[in-house]
């Protein structure tokens, strides 16, 4: 089921292409707008390069969902005997391989932007890996339950970015804690725990979510 | 269970009595809290008269909850059961709770500015209510950006369920994390750590802001209920 979500993944690249130059262009032009001042840039890039991957990861995983319901893809999975919720695990486990990966190395790699020491890239990308999987079901949660709306993309920023805020917290304090050089093992523990749990629940509601979209 | 007692003609019988005497009640209870908030309870030795906006910004923070806690457990017995009744008080509730939220907010930054010197902090507690109106405001957005109320009605009833994850980050964030907002006073193990004579009016305007919801959300259920069968009715012509 993942190797299909993988494909289909694959098939949509043109979606993906523009989320990814979105997520360049974009910390491309804050780093540009705050000026050559190091300490800023240094300060205020983990929450940049966090908020930026939230919204491409909210704005592009509904995108997909949109079209895969075109495609009737969606009624089919209702009428196979298994249960939605592996549908939607595989296609997270699916979208955090072809997209969460590489956004996490492009991000990495434009760290430079902002002048960051090579550790805090390091926990940067570690702490966007925990809490990726996270940010993507709840994506796809935000695609279904808008799924037959008339507001769109706007409207899952709105839906769903306060429930991000968990995971953005954490995973700064676990930054922060690096930067002060203490002892972040339990800010770890915290980010891991409560992007599980925001797997879990939001998982289950897309399950919800999905038939009552599709059987309206 | 007595599924006759969750019709919606039957709620629409026994609320025809019960509206009047919630609304008498919420008055009573208004002036009462007025009175004895504005009037007879003492200022308070640190902060002075600034202290009586707790009277209207605790129960507010108090409704705010609370009516979230009843629009998910309204949210949840329209999912499993798709009960009328509840997604119709679901509805009616939820732009009431988002008034005491809002309300909440508002009374507690001017609180907070002659006290904590600044109408606004990142502190925990203050940050997860203002994620609790963002919840709402969500709430309503996606009921609202659907063609088909009964659409966009499961897909927000899913949303609200969801957000009952924040509830108990509320509860607990001023105990959890160290914060500038103050610790409960109420609802402590060893009673309540504040004196009967101030103690009395926050109950009072708890009352009645209670009343109020009451009131308000038989009149909005009734009104959304009517609304639907004149719509059955439009589409039988």
């Amino acid at each position: 089921m993942i190797r299909r979500e993988l494909r289909n993944l694959y098939l949509h690249g043109g979606t993906l292409l523009a989320t990814f130059s979105f997520f360049v262009f974009a910390l491309f032009c804050i780093a540009l707008t705050l000026g050559p001042h190091e300490n800023i840039l240094k300060q205020s890039a983990p929450a940049l390069i966090w908020i930026l991957a939230i919204l491409s990861t909210l704005f592009s995983t509904p995108l997909l969902l949109k079209a895969e319901a075109k495609e009737g893809l969606l009624d089919e999975i209702l009428l196979h005997p298994s249960s939605p919720a592996f549908y939607l695990l595989s296609k997270t486990i699916a979208e955090c391989i072809l997209f969460g990966l590489p956004l996490i190395v492009v991000g990495a790699c434009l760290s430079s932007f902002f002048l960051l020491p090579y550790k805090d890239i390091l926990t940067l990308s570690l702490t966007l890996l925990i809490g990726f999987p996270a940010l993507s079901s709840l994506g796809i949660l935000g695609g279904l339950l808008t799924i037959h709306s008339q507001g769109g993309g706007l409207l899952i920023a709105l839906l769903i970015l306060p429930l991000t805020l968990p995971l953005l917290l954490f995973g700064l304090a676990v930054m922060e804690m690096v930067r002060l050089g203490l002892d972040s093992s339990a800010s770890f523990c915290l980010l891991t725990g409560v992007a599980l749990l925001l797997v879990i629940i939001s998982i289950t509601a897309s399950s919800w979510a999905l038939r009552f979209a599709i059987e309206g | 269970m007595k599924y006759h007692l969750a019709q919606p003609s039957f709620f629409l019988k026994i609320t025809r009595p019960l509206l009047p005497a919630s609304g008498f009640l919420m008055t009573i209870f208004f002036i009462a809290g007025l009175y004895t908030s504005l009037v007879t309870s003492p200022p308070d030795y640190l902060q002075g008269d600034g202290m009586r906006i707790m009277y209207v910004h605790v129960p507010a923070s108090w409704m705010a909850l609370f009516v979230y806690g009843f629009l998910a457990l309204m949210s949840f017995f329209s999912l499993v059961w798709r009960h009328p009744l509840a997604e119709v008080l679901a509805i009616s509730a939820a732009p009431i709770g988002a008034l005491f939220t809002a309300l909440s907010l508002i009374t507690g930054s001017l609180w907070g500015k002659p006290m904590w010197g600044t109408y606004w902090v990142w502190d925990a507690r203050l940050t997860s209510v203002l994620i609790l109106l963002f919840l709402y405001g969500g709430y309503w957005a996606l009921y609202k950006s659907y063609t088909r109320p009964d659409q966009g009605l499961r897909a927000a009833s899913i949303l609200a369920l969801v957000g009952v994850i924040n509830l108990p980050i509320i509860k607990g964030s001023v105990e959890w994390w160290n914060t500038l907002h103050q610790p409960a006073s109420l609802t402590k193990l060893s009673g309540p750590s504040i004196h009967v004579s101030m103690l009395t009016p926050l109950l009072l305007m708890a009352g009645a802001y209670f009343f109020y919801f009451l009131t308000v959300l038989i009149l909005r259920a009734c009104k959304e209920l009517k609304t639907r069968k004149l719509m059955i009715l439009e589409s039988m012509k």
